[in-house]
């Protein structure tokens, strides 16, 4: 009786016992991101995190009306930190904030959520695009691999634009399948939403809808097609608009400096470091796998969509190589074109697995397979989220605050441009080149005359911050002239103040 | 045969060839790569072991060398205890008297093992009729991260790793044929896997359990003369092995010593610490892939093989807990079991990538593999290029001098005294590292107090030397002790020398 309910009941393909597993998994991968839930959002890309969070708190304060005047204003003018993307997550958060107080945590559940949202479109795409069972494995990988558990609950636009394209690629895929206006509509509004939320990701969704036009449908049948053109044109409004404003009005020229590195294509070590980026947030197996497996995909109905992403994301890459290596955040994208890539070699391993394995026993050992498989990612990934604490950094930063006065005046070579000292020290700061930003911009052909640059950003300051020793050490030429021609205003082990003002001798 | 359907990936064989040898010169030249560094990259205290053993054979017998090497040379070899027939050793003894003593000789033997192990995986699969998945699970045999470090260091491992592979492509073979010459080929590889390092019996029992296991009737097991004709010749050479080692030499016994903490098995952390260690080795989605692998192996035989393996290595897991959450290098032995799992699962992919029409795509799939092969080997070259020990070696010969060769020392030390003993031609008894000591603690053993153990250690001794930075730190009781009673005669970088005699 048993053996007959596990046969006829847990292993065929009922609708039933995959909508219970994919709820489950949903369920688990959102609980596993809320492990250490407090900690402040310093573990993965803090700089972009709390620019969000400087951004959102900003917001809130506007509706604060308990808040001391002063508090209000600087919380104001610190959250005035520039515009990359439209604050959307930072408008999600802020208003929640307003019921429920300024919790920097709030955003972890909501980048959590997205991306687990993203999770169920990926289910329904896979198995579209393959079977039930590899659309379960598809998601489970996108569910759980380390780097995407990390790095898909914090404060920055990428989970939630990584949700929108994968209910875009959804959506598209559903189109190529029906033509029906429903589906181009969709795909439209989560496309046009998704360039909105972070502009990065027309590369995946152009990648995936240039593959269906010209691979799928025909080049000439898709320009006599109304729908493509509303969902070409759906795709570009929100996001062109919203550029366009903000080159006009909210100054987003500066965003396009320092990213476009062209001459590191003749360079081999790049494409080495990039496939070293790939291995070690989603690993070389994963990829290689996904990428042998679009060579399974059926030639006019998936394959198409699947070489699309994959140029996609190489033009990506080509487009920003040293944002590739030095920010993880960029592969994020990355995760659920594995996962979908991966869909057509799942669904030939278990068509031959239930030819070869019909019985009880091998299912039940796939299963467990398949429970370890994700048992050993999950633990890892706790492990990273459990060992990466910050909970001291607030009080330390809210100690230099105080003893900088929160005025203006400061120039830091601190952590994260001087975000963590704005956000927990409520301490506005010119940020001091980094040797990063420094090498940068030779890597642009830009020269950095650091004595002129010092006179110039320190002119009118105050105080000098250094926080970051290892640094200062790189820069010798700035720690001399610190260190021998101003007088030291506060001192710790974790930090020094020089006093600008009072010059032992002039520079 | 597992698969009959044959599509090729090239329909000229002599390209599947080519990828192959291309794989397998690869393979060689990135662990030729870099070759004379000193061998410290990879537990250099197993490594250095063995060059003592070497090189104190090679003095034995070399007329040219000063008496006082020739003496310090064969009491350093004769100090070290017997553990394994010291296979690897002869094998550079013989090297170095033709070409000299060099450190890097063992190393090019591991190397080649190694290579000869993947040529194991690679008839496995032919033999299978999986060829094409074969070229799969033979490049993640020769270019698996930990593999290519762990195949160059101066240890049995490499040896018995490629014996292991062997063993399982002539267990399979004898199944599938059932003649004596199989049988025969069957008994002697595994039973040499077995003699190399005696760990191998873990996977090749499992294994050849499994594979017996698979013929369904037992009375039919018990009567077949064959597998009692295999099992007594692969026990053999073992048995008088250690017939040798523990009765006639009488030295083999203290190999047993704090090797058994069956404590550790019943705590949690052991098996999440085990799981990440192995998937670590072994890379989680080639053991999760392999895993999955044996249920498309279409014979019980193959699957049985398989899994036997995978339970020995559980059952080894079991018997050694310290060691396999301490010493990755125990976990080699699941290499080739992960890349025979790969074998099906990959087969199936390249069988169907074969299928399909035009040579663009099969050109792009090789151009894939060798892809990731070349980003392995590039990762390897990094890590290899980014750590050069070689001037370590005149380190160690000063402070060799500056001690002198005759000294009675006493020496706290990251590696046990090797590299001293073996660059500055100077040895000593050990005082326990700080892991010693918890490891005893962890065998339960009780120690005795600071004075008295400290009295025994240094008596008959003339120098106490430190060479461990780290350990002088975590000492400070006996830091302390030395400071106060005795006066230290040198100090510099890395080491400190307190003279004992009043």
């Amino acid at each position: 009786m048993r053996k007959l309910f596990f046969r006829y009941f847990v292993f065929r393909e009922h609708p039933w016992v995959w909508k219970v597993s994919l709820i489950l998994a949903l369920l688990v991968a959102f609980g596993l991101r809320m492990i250490n839930l407090t900690n402040p959002p310093l573990d993965f890309a803090p700089t972009r995190q709390l620019f969000s969070a400087l951004k959102a708190r900003g917001m809130y304060y506007q509706y604060v009306t308990d808040a001391p005047d002063g508090k209000r204003q600087l919380a104001i003018s610190l959250g005035d930190v520039g515009t990359v993307e439209p604050p959307v997550l930072e408008t999600l958060v802020s208003q929640t904030y307003r019921l429920t107080g300024e919790h920097l945590w709030i955003a972890r559940i909501y980048s959590s959520l997205f991306w687990v949202l993203g999770g169920l479109a990926l289910f329904l795409l896979i198995r579209e695009l393959a079977s039930t069972s590899a659309a379960m494995i598809g998601t489970l990988f996108y569910l759980f691999v380390p780097f995407g558990v990390i790095a898909s609950r914090t404060f920055m636009p990428d989970p939630l634009m990584v949700a929108l394209i994968i209910f875009a690629l959804w959506t598209l895929f559903r189109w190529q399948n029906t033509a029906s206006w429903k589906w181009a509509i969709l795909f439209g509004i989560f496309a046009g939403a998704a360039l909105f939320v972070k502009n990065l990701s027309a590369f995946i969704i152009v990648g995936g809808f240039a593959g269906v036009i010209f691979g799928a449908r025909g080049l000439k049948r898709s320009i006599r097609d109304p729908q493509a053109w509303v969902m070409a044109l759906l795709l570009v409004l929100p996001g062109g608009i919203y550029m366009l404003y903000g080159m006009l009005k909210l100054d987003m020229s500066g965003q396009f400096a320092l990213r476009f590195f062209p001459k590191m294509w003749i360079d081999p070590a790049f494409y080495f470091r990039w496939a070293y980026t790939v291995n070690w947030n989603i690993g070389l197996g994963a990829t290689l796998l996904a990428a042998l497996s679009v060579f399974l995909a059926d030639p006019r109905r998936e394959r198409p969509l699947l070489i699309g992403l994959w140029i996609g994301y190489l033009v990506f890459g080509m487009t920003f190589p040293y944002h590739f290596f030095t920010h993880d955040y960029y592969q994020l994208p990355f995760i659920p074109v594995v996962a979908v890539s991966m869909a057509p070699g799942l669904r030939l391993f278990f068509e031959r697995f239930y030819e070869r394995s019909p019985g009880l026993f091998p299912r039940l050992v796939l299963v467990g397979v398949v429970l370890a498989g994700l048992a050993v990612p999950s633990w890892y990934a706790r492990v990273q989220m459990v060992n990466s604490d910050y909970q001291n950094e607030p009080s330390y930063w809210a100690e230099i605050g105080d003893k900088l006065g929160h005025g203006p005046g400061v120039i830091g070579l601190t952590q994260d441009y001087g975000y963590r000292l704005a956000y927990w020290g409520w301490q506005g700061s010119t940020a001091w080149f980094t040797s990063a930003d420094i090498g940068v911009r030779y890597l642009a052909g830009q020269d950095v005359d650091i004595m002129a640059k010092f006179k110039e950003d320190t002119a009118g300051k105050q105080y000098f911050l250094v926080t970051m020793f290892g640094e200062l050490d790189n820069q010798p030429v700035v720690k001399d002239l610190l260190y021998t021609h101003y007088p030291i205003f506060a001192q710790t082990d974790e930090y020094v103040i020089f006093d600008l003002q009072h010059p032992l001798i002039q520079p | 045969m597992e698969n009959n359907v044959s599509p090729k990936l090239f329909s000229k064989p002599w390209l599947i060839v080519a990828l192959v040898a291309m794989l397998f010169i690869g393979a060689l030249g990135i662990r030729l790569y870099d070759l004379t560094d000193l061998p410290n990259d990879f537990y250099l205290v197993r490594q250095y072991r063995s060059l003592l053993i070497a090189r104190g054979m090679y003095y034995a017998h070399l007329p040219t060398a000063p008496e006082w090497q020739r003496d310090i040379a064969v009491a350093q070899w004769k100090g070290e205890g017997l553990i394994e027939p010291p296979i690897m050793e002869s094998l550079a003894v013989l090297t170095y008297h033709i070409i000299g003593e060099h450190i890097w000789v063992g190393r090019v033997y591991a190397s080649l093992f190694w290579l000869a192990g993947g040529l194991a995986i690679w008839l496995l699969a032919n033999e299978l009729s999986m060829r094409e998945g074969g070229i799969i699970a033979l490049a993640y045999f020769l270019f698996l991260p930990f593999g290519m470090t762990a195949s160059q260091a101066f240890m049995p491992d490499s040896l018995m790793t490629a014996l292991i592979a062997w063993s399982l492509w002539a267990l399979y073979l004898w199944e599938k044929r059932r003649t004596w010459k199989t049988a025969i080929l069957a008994g002697v590889l595994t039973g040499l896997a077995i003699l190399v390092k005696s760990v191998a019996v873990f996977p090749l029992l499992g294994a050849a359990v499994g594979l017996v296991l698979s013929r369904g009737s037992l009375k039919r097991i018990l009567v077949d003369k064959q597998t009692w004709a295999v099992a007594a010749i692969t026990a053999i050479p073992t048995v008088i092995y250690y017939f040798y080692g523990l009765i006639i030499v009488g030295t083999l016994g203290g190999q047993f010593a704090l090797r058994f903490f069956p404590a550790l098995l019943k705590d949690p952390s052991f098996y999440g610490r085990w799981l990440f260690i192995a998937a670590g080795i072994v890379g989680f989605l080639a053991m999760f892939l392999s895993l999955a692998g044996i249920l498309l192996f279409r014979m019980n035989a193959t699957r049985f093989l398989v899994v036997g393996a995978w339970f020995g290595y559980i059952v080894f897991g079991f018997v050694f807990p310290y060691h396999f959450i301490t010493h990755e290098y125990y976990h080699l032995p699941l290499i080739p079991i992960v890349a025979i799992g790969l074998i099906p699962v990959a087969d199936l992919l390249v069988r169907q990538v074969a299928q399909q029409k035009g040579w663009l795509l099969r050109a792009m799939f090789a151009g894939l593999l060798l892809l990731a092969v070349s980003m392995q080997m590039w990762e390897e070259r990094n890590y290899k290029v980014s750590n050069d020990y070689r001037p370590e070696v005149s380190y160690w010969q000063e402070l060799g001098n500056l001690i002198g060769h005759d000294t009675n020392i006493i020496e706290l030390s990251g590696d046990y005294g090797y590299r001293l003993a073996y660059f500055g031609w100077v040895s000593g008894s050990q005082w326990l590292t700080n892991a010693d000591d918890a490891l005893r603690a962890l065998a339960g053993q009780t120690q005795s107090d600071f004075a008295t153990t400290f009295a025994e250690q240094i008596s008959g001794k003339d120098l106490f030397v430190i060479t461990s930075a780290p350990e002088w730190e975590n000492q400070p009781e006996l830091r302390e002790y030395l400071t106060a009673h005795y006066r230290l005669i040198d100090q510099g970088d890395g080491y400190w020398i307190f003279n004992l005699k009043p």
